[in-house]
């Protein structure tokens, strides 16, 4: 049941519906049996999967709480354990099995080649197993307190608006949330719901329509000219933000109108100034992860330049390797390392805008500083367009070819033929102009919805009713799946 | 309960508004969509609600790229129109059949078929939106547009659903319906060769269209109902067909599970079934290919003139 989906819409009026009709007292209930039927769904057998690592972290959880020393540490290691061997067991094993078998052929050692696992990946499994582990791991630094209720635990991993695809939530944000009775707050509901509208406009008009273009390049891009493939590449950064960011707004919003708040995932990503602040907007639920479980532990950056750079190239290369086991996740993942590695190296160094209003004594000239900005950037972008053609191609080899053909002056400009289709490419360009329009506006004027949060219900009614027609008129409907549900 | 009062009369206000906005909107757009007579939606619109040609070919991009018009007519002696549509599948051929021979009869019906035509990732309805505006003017082709999803029939009553994502389309077309794509009754045709690039790459382009997984797949039991039903509705109706494999750049040399499906089910019906995927007329020839699996002009000349011949001697 995706959340682009008529099913889906049915479900969360039903839910959201019973969910304030019945008690308080069994709104835990209510919601944990509509998330088991919500996973149940896509796949039913992979709920028994959810439900033993739900059963050993809640376990864990209580022992943790329970013993001292040593003992601590073990049940920790118990919990991260079961749930890295499951992430283990089902997403890398074959990735791992593929690439020694493949070293075996180049080293012409001749064996029977490891048998793969031929087992769909449980949906969602990194973004479950994650907040999990949150859970255990602040249970041992003794800044959560062990959840008492098995059913109110099992809701914080299986809460489902949040549970294929984040955001990841931290325990202390989100369990007493599940405790408390939520009496119907109407302004929540209606915030939630515009949320929604939003997510969905994002998802099936503007990811949806750039995916038809993007998919139908990145399937052979070998055949394709130079301004084809420069589209896609300048396409699916937008397709990729509109996929997950819609995502996570409907999962935000579905959250609200139960007076459930969410973390937020995105802000306004497109509009960083470096590839370091692309990070703290970018899935910020999944940055926040690793900067407080993995790269404060091993030392952040107080252990000098040396450790700093290993640091941030181990978080890096596991963040790539969390989106997907696959070469192309790992090299899109060193790249952003070498990036990140590259800006704090040059942290010490002064803007050009610094150093020119130091040599004039006149402080930064401002005339000189949205431009300087603006170029940084353009020159982000440019180097996150160039990674997502990693994190999009079929393999490395496609990759490769891919930035081999834009880059090659043998390349066709263009064919006629791969331009028929104008109408799409109108619509991928108005989708385009809307999202960067409504970011820059944010970013300057910090107000989101002028039109759906405007003070006179007669324009809020109008925007929402216009916004609805505008999803059902442009929208694609295929149901296609989320990018990120294959994490 | 006077906040909960107001917040339900706000969701009324919308619905009234949408409803609204749903009749004004899905008329005009009903209505201008009507009119279109070139373009994609022309074409689907010609095929279902006028053509009389007694010859149809049907079929995906591969139908519309390489079967042309002119030739088939001149050879066979019939006047020949290409009702095929880029990206659909079997289930958009059986709905033109279906909806063509409720006003017609054509005499003969040419069938390309994909190598994994039966393959279980082909089985994607969604393709077939591109029909929902024939969804309630030809019910006859309403049960298959319902296997698209269980709520199809309650969605369809929008009519803003119905024309989704042709809205701009139909717009554009109501200013200036102009042909741009210079059809040929049909026959779109492709100009460019196969670009000079490494053998290796190229073999790769080739696994990502019909990858070893999907040539072998078990065949999809819907698919293969809704060619069987295809063929019985030609049947009762006295039209001839034949299903056509045309040429693919590399030579399919053990055919697939698909090919062999529908050979056994053809011959079982006496339908005619002529398999070019192996033919070395055509494979491996890159001034012939415009990309891995489809023929440029000449490559689609060239096999619709030994198609006519094959097709006359079968006669």
């Amino acid at each position: 049941m995706l959340f682009n989906s008529f099913s889906f819409l049915l479900f969360f009026g039903i839910v959201t519906l019973l969910y304030y009709l019945i008690g308080c007292r069994w709104r835990w209930l209510l919601l944990l049996i509509a998330s088991c039927y919500f996973y149940a769904s896509f796949i039913p057998a992979y709920l028994l999967v959810l439900f033993t690592i739900i059963g050993i972290d809640y376990i864990a959880g209580r022992c943790i709480e329970s013993a001292t020393g040593k003992r601590r540490k073990a049940f920790l290691l118990l919990s991260l354990t079961a749930n890295l061997g499951a992430l283990s067991l089902f997403k890398y094993y074959n990735f791992f099995i593929d690439t020694v078998n493949h070293l075996l052929a180049l080293a012409h050692i001749q064996t029977v080649p490891f048998p793969l696992w031929r087992l769909a990946l449980p949906l969602g499994l990194s973004f479950h197993t994650f907040q999990a582990m949150s859970y255990t791991i602040e249970v041992y630094k003794g800044r959560q307190k062990a959840e008492r209720h098995l059913g109110i635990y099992a809701l914080y991993v299986m809460f489902y608006p949040q549970l294929v695809a984040g955001p990841i939530e931290r325990p202390a944000e989100l369990l007493p949330q599940l405790h408390n009775g939520h009496p119907p707050n109407y302004n929540g509901i209606a915030d939630g719901l515009k949320k929604m509208l939003i997510g969905f406009f994002m998802k099936v008009v503007v990811a949806d329509r750039l995916g038809i273009y993007v998919n139908y390049i990145y399937h052979d891009p070998e055949t394709h000219s130079r301004l084809a493939l420069l589209l896609a590449v300048f396409f699916f950064p937008f397709q990729i933000y509109c996929d997950f960011a819609g995502y996570s707004l409907i999962a935000i919003g579905a959250a609200k109108t139960m007076g459930i708040t969410l973390a937020p995932n995105f802000r306004q990503p497109y509009l960083a100034a470096s590839v370091r602040d692309f990070w703290r907007r970018w899935h910020m639920t999944l940055s926040r992860w690793f900067r407080d479980y993995l790269y404060i532990p091993m030392g952040g950056s107080r252990l000098g330049t040396i450790n700093t750079c290993f640091n941030l190239l181990v978080v890096f290369l596991l963040s790539g390797l969390w989106h997907g086991a696959a070469w192309t996740f790992v090299i899109w993942g060193l790249l952003h390392a070498g990036a990140v590695i590259l800006e704090s190296l040059t942290d010490h160094w002064k803007s050009p805008p610094y150093r020119l209003g130091k040599a004039l004594n006149t402080g930064r000239p401002r005339s000189l500083l949205l431009p300087f900005a603006m170029f940084r950037g353009l020159l982000t972008f440019t180097f996150l367009c160039l990674t997502w053609i990693f994190f999009r191609a079929a393999n490395v080899s496609h990759a490769v070819m891919m930035i081999r053909r834009i880059l090659s002056p043998l390349t066709p400009w263009q064919r006629p033929e791969e331009f028929r289709e104008k109408v799409l490419l109108l619509c991928c360009f108005m989708g385009i102009a809307c999202i960067i329009g409504a970011d820059i506006k944010t970013a300057l004027f910090g107000k989101q919805h002028v039109l759906l949060d405007h003070r006179h219900p007669g324009v809020r009614l109008a925007a929402c009713t216009a916004l609805i027609v505008l999803i059902l008129l442009f929208g694609v409907f295929n149901a296609s799946q989320f990018i990120y549900f294959q994490f | 309960m006077h906040s909960a009062r107001k917040f339900i009369g706000k969701l009324v206000i919308i619905a009234a508004g949408l409803l609204l906005a749903d009749q004004l909107i899905g008329r005009w757009l009903a209505h201008a969509y009507a009119r279109i007579t070139h373009g994609e939606q022309g074409h689907i619109t010609y095929v279902i609600d006028s053509t009389t040609a007694p010859l149809l070919v049907l079929g995906s991009s591969r139908a519309v790229h390489q079967y042309v018009p002119d030739i088939l007519t001149d050879s066979l002696h019939l006047a020949c129109y290409n009702a095929g549509k880029d990206r659909q599948g079997l289930f958009f051929s059986q709905a033109i059949v279906t909806a063509v021979l409720k006003r017609y009869r054509p005499k003969a019906l040419i069938l390309d078929l994909l190598p994994t035509a039966f393959a279980p990732e082909e089985s994607d309805f969604n393709q077939l939106a591109v029909l929902l505006p024939y969804y309630h003017t030809n019910p006859e082709i309403a049960p298959i547009l319902d296997q698209r999803g269980p709520w199809e029939s309650i969605k369809t009553l929008s009519y803003l659903y119905c024309y989704n994502s042709l809205s701009l389309q139909i717009i554009k077309r109501s200013f200036a319906d102009t042909d741009d794509d210079s059809t040929n009754r049909g026959y779109i045709p492709r100009f460019m060769s196969l670009p000079a690039m490494p053998a290796v790459i190229r073999k790769a382009a080739l696994a990502d269209d019909f990858s070893a997984a999907w040539l072998s797949a078990t065949p999809d039991t819907t698919i293969v109902a809704a060619f069987q039903q295809l063929i019985a509705l030609a049947g009762q109706h006295g039209c001839r067909l034949a299903v056509i494999i045309s040429p693919v750049y590399y030579p399919l040399t053990n055919g697939s599970s698909t090919i062999h499906t529908a050979a056994d089910i053809c011959r079982r019906q006496h339908i005619t079934f002529l398999d070019y995927s192996r033919s070395s007329d055509f494979c491996l020839h890159d001034s012939l290919f415009s990309d891995a699996i489809h023929l440029n002009d000449s490559g689609a000349r060239k096999f619709t003139r030994l198609l006519s011949a094959n097709l006359h001697n079968s006669e």
